[in-house]
C-alpha cells in the first residue's frame, strides 16, 4: 500500500505510532526522508539489511538509543524480521517516549521488503 | 532485479491487485448472477457453478488484497497466474465452439461479448500475471 494509514497510538500522542508498506517506505529511502532502525538480532542484521539501516537489537533499544537532534522530514521507521507486533509497538513506544515522532512501523517486517524484490545490503557492523 | 524492474513490478502488483478488487465487488454483489454465467460457458454444471461463484470472487478479493498489500508475493503472484490460465481456458474453449454469452469477467450487468478483442485482453492480463510471477521469483532468489 502506497499510503501507510494511522492505526493506534502508542504514547501520549493520536496516531504517534503509524503502519508503513514496504512500497512507500522504499520511495521514502529513495529521497532520504525518514531514519530507519532495523530491531532484529545483531547476527540478522549482519547478514542482510535495508540499505541505510541502523542496527539496534530489540532489548538494547531501551539501553543505547542514540540522540537525534534534528528530526527527519518523514520521521522515523522500525522493522524487526517479519512485523510481529508485540517487539514493534515496544520499541515504537520507547521512541515516542523520548520525543522522537512520528514512528512508523514496516508492514510484513524485514520479509515483505524482501518479497517486494528492494535492494538489500549485505554485512555491515553493528 | 534492477531499479526498472522494482517499480514494473510495483505497477504490475497494484494494476492486477485493483483490478481483481474490482471484479470481486461486482461478482460479490450479485452471486446467483455470477453462477449463471459461470454456467454459460457450459463446463460446469449447475452445482459447481454455484461453488466457483462464491470462491473465485472472495479468492480475487484476497489476492488483489495480498498484492497491493506485499503479503506473500510469491505465492499470490503464482495464485494469479493459475487464476489467469483458468479463465483463459474458459474463453478459449468458448470462442472455439462459438459460443454466443457475456464473459462476465469484471462486470455482471454489461455486455462483454467473448471475441478477438476479449481473447486479446485476456493475453495481455495473462502477461503480466506471468511477468509479476517472474519478478517475484527472481526478487526471492536475488536474496540470501
Amino acid at each position: 500500500m502506497l499510503l501507510p494509514a494511522g492505526w493506534s497510538s502508542a504514547g501520549n500522542s493520536e496516531h504517534a505510532v503509524q503502519i508503513v508498506s514496504a512500497d512507500s517506505l522504499y520511495i521514502w529511502m529513495e529521497t532520504r526522508q525518514v531514519i530507519l532502525i532495523d530491531i532484529r538480532p545483531e547476527e540478522d542484521f549482519r547478514l542482510d539489511h535495508i540499505p541505510g539501516a541502523i542496527p539496534l537489537p530489540f532489548p538494547e533499544i531501551f539501553s543505547r538509543m542514540p540522540r537525534w537532534e534534528k528530526a527527519p522530514p518523514r520521521g522515523w521507521v522500525l522493522y524487526d524480521q517479519e512485523g510481529e507486533m508485540e517487539n514493534l509497538k515496544a520499541a515504537a513506544a520507547e521512541l515516542v517516549r523520548k520525543g522522537y515522532r512520528p514512528v512508523y512501523l514496516l508492514f510484513g517486517g524485514y520479509l515483505s521488503w524482501l518479497d517486494a524484490g528492494y535492494p538489500v545490503e549485505e554485512g555491515g557492523a553493528l | 532485479m534492477s531499479k526498472s524492474d522494482r517499480y514494473l513490478f510495483m505497477f504490475i502488483r497494484y494494476f492486477l491487485g485493483f483490478l481483481f478488487i474490482y471484479a470481486a465487488s461486482g461478482k460479490l454483489a450479485d452471486p446467483l448472477l455470477f453462477s449463471q454465467t459461470i454456467e454459460n460457458y457450459q463446463v460446469f454444471g449447475t452445482i459447481l457453478s454455484r461453488w466457483a461463484a462464491v470462491i473465485v470472487p472472495f479468492l480475487e478479493m484476497l489476492l488483489g488484497l495480498m498484492l497491493i498489500g506485499g503479503i506473500w508475493l510469491k505465492e499470490a503472484t503464482s495464485l494469479t497466474l493459475f487464476l489467469y490460465l483458468m479463465f483463459d481456458a474458459l474463453v478459449l474453449q468458448a470462442y472455439f465452439r462459438g459460443l454466443d454469452i457475456s464473459c462476465g469477467c469484471f462486470s455482471q450487468t454489461g455486455e462483454s461479448p467473448i471475441d478477438f478483442w476479449k481473447l486479446a485482453e485476456n493475453a495481455l492480463l495473462t502477461g503480466l500475471a506471468v511477468y509479476g510471477y517472474y519478478l517475484a521469483r527472481k526478487a526471492k532468489r536475488s536474496l540470501r
